[in-house]
């Protein structure tokens, strides 16, 4: 075992020296952009449905998957990738399509910036330019670069040591060349082998960050206030700066894992210019921000970068297709898969909706509801308004209802009274949907102890639960009744049913009038 | 066995031909593990005269952990390693020329008209204090242009983090030497992608080995071996997290090993450079055996006012027979199924830690939007100071076209030193453990199940 462990690492290593050379007669071919994409946005698994999209930093993600035409040459090939999501999780890149297959898989990040020509050229000539601010003329000089990017820039020219951009004269870097191996983006390239010159279709396929999405519900409550025409919407967003144009679009609903530890997006590094303390009437505490700068480069860890400023809210653009377009839904293994049939442009920074569906006349009940802690002598509250509809045939729906906000809305006359907002989890055939859209301020619970004292060795305490209704319509209530795991109600005044295991009043109180509940507590 | 395997290495890289680098680097190679720890070992070829001098090492990692440096050459000795981090700024150019003469050139904005003075520091706190002639002024207080020349900078000011040797050569002359060092900022772990075939119950796998370089550093046309592994840093073992194996396999993989460690060499040299996210495939597995199930885990005995997703379990197995027939690397699992118009989507991902081929795994890929469970505590009764009863009902509901199986498991039941018992069931469980227990439950097809149980705590 242990000739064979060593006999193993002599042949590596020899192996390793032969092919040394291969790495010298590659050719670089680059696929500048997809000839068609198709892009699947799935949710940010984190939000829940009562948080907004928040346009600018979009949690979710999406499956891009493009068709590329590359013309190779023989030999060992480079294969450039251009174009892709600047929110590309790279480890995920999939290329099928060459015959060869892929030897690796690269994505360099190493970024042309400021930062990266100064220390590309340190340690090299460079040349410096001053502009005089009275006359304008220029003067050139040739300078080395004396230390990196991180703490300011130290020069050495003819006279001797000076720093850059300390001296409030109009002065800057020329350097002779870009140094090698920085690109302007992020690249994704794939090496493989060509035996034959061919025009070959290759697929990528890639996860990227930086897109979301959710289902928007508008329900249009009739006049008589028993069924609704429920109006869906996909609302999806793309916070990347790459717009993907006539994409074959869908969305996902449903909950896929999704692990934390993605490859963290590149900078191209900042350049720092510190320079000597400069107080002139107050101090600057320079010194302590230049030491903490100084621990961190130590370290090998990047300064946080500034926050980019995001793009003004003109860029964020509201695309309402026409609604003709309605998307269709099919399965995929435990998830739903929503496909938009036309193919659309999912535009940098903007945000799209594609009608899901729209039902008319469903049947709903609107009721009160609250819960309550069954001791809580002195507690006064008020309802929430609740909606709730069955998600079958029977009731004129009966397809899944992806998690989303609803906004309830009813014609009153001529105008549109909004009368409130909610949300709902994703939602089954079949399953009860509730959703809370608002709270009812003309309708209050108070409790009140009526009395207290002990028999049959138990304590016991006696409560009276009034609800008031303060408007002209009589108010469906369903209210529950916590308690503790040691007490139990008794000598209740009216039948309780029982919801989520807990004593459950299910009532309806009559109009600019109120109900009451006695019950008493015991206390085992 | 470890030692010797070193050897090996150590042998193979003396006698391959340095190759000449801008970069300063010679002949590298690399092992990298998997907790962002990789071990470089460059040879190069120096010119070290007899006698003592100092040696510099320029292209090592920026993330070098300089105290595991090792140098070796022949008929030399080592004095002393040092590893310089005092970086040169104009600050701490200014700072280390207090009580030093510099050359200050005032510039008239007017006229562009230079003024030349020689100036002794006096103070750089806050602002540069200057003594000129007689005058003490501060650095351009009147904000008008000043440059300031100094005559030299300090030796001990470095352009980036600057290791080097000092040695003491018998002889002089050009001869291979041999730096080795741990360096952090490169590590790798392993993706995989894995399109799943519901109704065949089969999955086609690729696994690859994904590496990260972000020491600051290139290295090029290095040999790279990595090793399946979490060693000991500090003294600090690496136990991972969550790793997703219900069975550990007992079967050895027909790879290299390294101590405990299994071995992925590359086939052939590359350069990694800095930055890089580099992909190498290792496997290639089609039609392994695969099924979908369907779990929901009720964390202690509670109520849950809506429905619950859940989980869709992918089982597999790492099994020569009837599996991917290979020990699995730690990473990430990706999960696509064909959509209906045969395009593969991404249905979830999973992480996996070291996997012993031989071993059966079940990744929750995701929750099912058609499969809920709703746990409810329907009442807890008091038989006496130390005694409870618990009646739990679980309904189960299933809007698929196609009858499932959920297993349905309710944790919590070791309650501090006493156990749980049930007392009555609506239908067989398995007692998976003291804290656990699972009901096989068969959902039919848009259909419902219910399962009631009473369970008897003590504490």
């Amino acid at each position: 075992m242990m000739i064979r462990t060593l006999l193993a690492f002599l042949i590596i290593a020899l192996a390793g020296t032969a092919q040394a050379q291969s790495d010298f007669a590659r050719q670089v071919v680059t696929s500048e952009g997809p000839s068609s994409v198709s892009v699947t946005v799935y949710r940010d698994p984190y939000r829940d449905p009562d948080e907004e999209m928040e346009l600018a930093y979009l949690e979710g993600y999406a499956l891009i998957t493009e068709q590329r035409t590359v013309t190779l040459p023989a030999g060992e090939v480079d294969l450039r990738f251009e174009g892709v999501a600047g929110g590309i999780i790279p480890q995920s890149a999939i290329v099928t399509g060459l015959a060869e297959g892929v030897l690796e898989k690269n994505r360099d990040a190493a970024l042309l910036s400021p930062s990266a020509l100064l220390n590309g050229h340190l340690g090299r000539a460079v040349t410096i330019r001053r502009t005089k601010a009275a006359t304008g003329a220029m003067e050139e000089f040739n300078a080395n670069i004396r230390t990196d990017a991180s703490g300011g820039m130290v020069m050495q020219t003819a006279e001797g040591f000076e720093a850059l951009q300390c001296t409030g004269l109009n002065e800057t870097l020329v350097y002779p060349k870009v140094p090698q191996g920085l690109s302007a983006k992020p690249t994704l390239s794939v090496r493989t082998i060509v035996n034959q010159p061919t025009r070959a279709t290759v697929t990528l396929s890639y996860l990227a960050n930086g897109f979301d999405w959710q289902a928007n519900y508008v329900a249009d409550v009739s006049e008589d206030g028993g069924t609704m025409n429920l109006f869906s919407w996909v609302t999806l967003a793309n916070s990347d700066e790459t717009s993907f144009r006539d994409a074959q679009t869908n969305a996902v609903a449903g909950q896929p894992n999704k692990e934390e530890g993605d490859i963290n997006p590149v900078s191209g590094g900042s350049i720092s210019l510190k320079c000597w303390p400069q107080g002139t009437t107050s101090d600057i505490d320079l010194k302590r921000f230049n030491r903490a700068r100084d621990e961190a480069r130590f370290l090998g860890r990047a300064m946080p970068a500034p926050m980019m400023a995001m793009d003004s809210e003109a860029d964020n653009l509201l695309i309402v297709t026409a609604s003709k377009v309605t998307t269709e839904q099919e399965e995929l293994g435990d998830l739903k898969l929503y496909r938009i049939p036309v193919p659309v442009t999912v535009a940098s920074k903007s945000q799209k909706q594609v009608a899901m569906f729209e039902k008319q006349a469903v049947p709903f009940e609107q009721f009160y509801e609250t819960e309550i802690w069954a001791t809580g002598a002195g507690n006064s509250g008020t309802f929430f308004t609740t909606l709730r509809f069955q998600n079958d045939k029977k009731n004129r729906l009966g397809l899944a209802l992806p998690a989303g906000k609803m906004v309830a809305f009813k014609e009153s006359g001529s105008t549109r009274l909004l009368l409130g907002e909610g949300n709902l989890d994703d939602k089954a055939i079949g399953e009860q949907v509730e959703v809370q859209i608002g709270t009812n301020q003309q309708l209050r619970f108070e409790i009140e102890q009526l009395g207290q004292g002990e028999g049959d060795d138990r304590k016991y305490r006696d409560f009276e639960l009034t609800i008031s209704n303060a408007t002209k319509l009589a108010a469906p209530i369903e209210l529950k009744l916590g308690h503790g795991e040691r007490e139990r109600l008794t000598k209740i005044s009216s039948r309780l049913g029982r919801k989520d295991g807990k004593p459950f009043w299910k009532t309806t109180v009559p109009a600019n009038g109120a109900s009451t509940l006695r019950y008493r507590v015991r206390f085992r | 066995m470890r030692t010797l395997a070193f050897t090996g290495i150590l042998l193979a890289v003396v006698s391959a031909p340095a190759i000449g680098q801008s970069s300063g680097q010679g002949d590298v190679s690399v092992t990298i593990y998997n907790n962002n720890l990789a071990l470089v070992q460059d040879v190069r070829r120096l010119n070290i005269p007899a006698g003592r001098s100092v040696q510099s090492f320029p292209g090592v990692s920026g993330q070098i952990r300089a105290e595991t440096v090792g140098f070796n050459a022949a008929n030399t000795g080592i004095i002393e390693q040092n590893f310089d981090y005092d970086l040169l700024s104009p600050q701490k150019l200014m700072e280390k020329a207090v009580g030093e003469t510099v050359t200050i050139v005032r510039i008239n904005p007017a006229t562009g008209a230079e003024r030349r003075e020689r100036a002794k520091v006096l103070a750089a706190n806050g602002g540069v204090v200057l003594q000129i002639g007689s005058r003490i002024e501060v650095l351009r207080d009147d904000r008008l242009p000043t440059r300031v020349i100094f005559d030299k900078v300090p030796s001990n000011l470095r352009a980036r983090p600057t290791l080097s040797v000092t040695l003491n050569s018998s002889r002089s002359g050009t001869r291979p030497a041999q730096l080795s060092y741990l360096t952090g900022g490169m590590g790798w772990k392993a993706d995989y992608v894995a399109l799943f075939d519901e109704n065949a119950g089969k999955m086609d796998v690729q696994g690859w080995v994904t590496l990260t370089n972000s020491t600051g550093t290139t290295f090029s046309n290095a040999k790279t071996l990595l090793v399946a592994g979490t060693p000991s840093v500090n003294g600090r073992s690496n136990r991972g997290g969550r790793n997703n194996i219900r069975r550990a396999g007992t079967e050895t993989a027909n790879r290299e090993s390294l101590g405990d460690f299994y071995l992925y060499p590359l086939a052939a040299r590359t350069t990694i450079a800095n930055a890089q996210t580099k992909q190498v495939s290792f496997l290639d597995v089609t039609g392994a055996p695969a099924q979908k199930t369907y779990e929901y885990s009720n964390g202690w005995l509670n109520t849950r006012n809506e429905p619950q997703s859940a989980a869709t379990v992918l089982q597999f197995s790492s099994s020569a027979d009837g599996g991917l027939g290979d020990a699995l690397p730690a990473g990430t699992v990706r999960v696509y199924m064909k959509d209906a118009s045969g395009q593969p989507q991404f249905i979830g991902e999973n992480n996996i830690g070291h996997t012993p081929m031989g071993s059966e795994l079940g990744l929750k890929t995701g929750e099912a939007f058609d499969v809920k469970v709703k746990p409810t505590v329907t009442e807890r009764k008091r038989l006496n100071a130390r005694k409870w009863r618990t009646s739990m009902t679980y309904e189960l509901t299933n809007a698929r076209p196609a009858a499932v199986t959920v297993s349905l498991i309710q944790n919590g039941l070791d309650f501090y030193w006493d156990d749980t018992r049930i007392v009555s069931e609506s239908m067989a469980s398995e007692r998976r453990s003291s804290n656990s227990v699972v009901w096989k439950v068969p959902v039919p097809a848009n259909g419902r199940a219910t399962v009631t149980a009473v369970f008897e705590t003590r504490f």
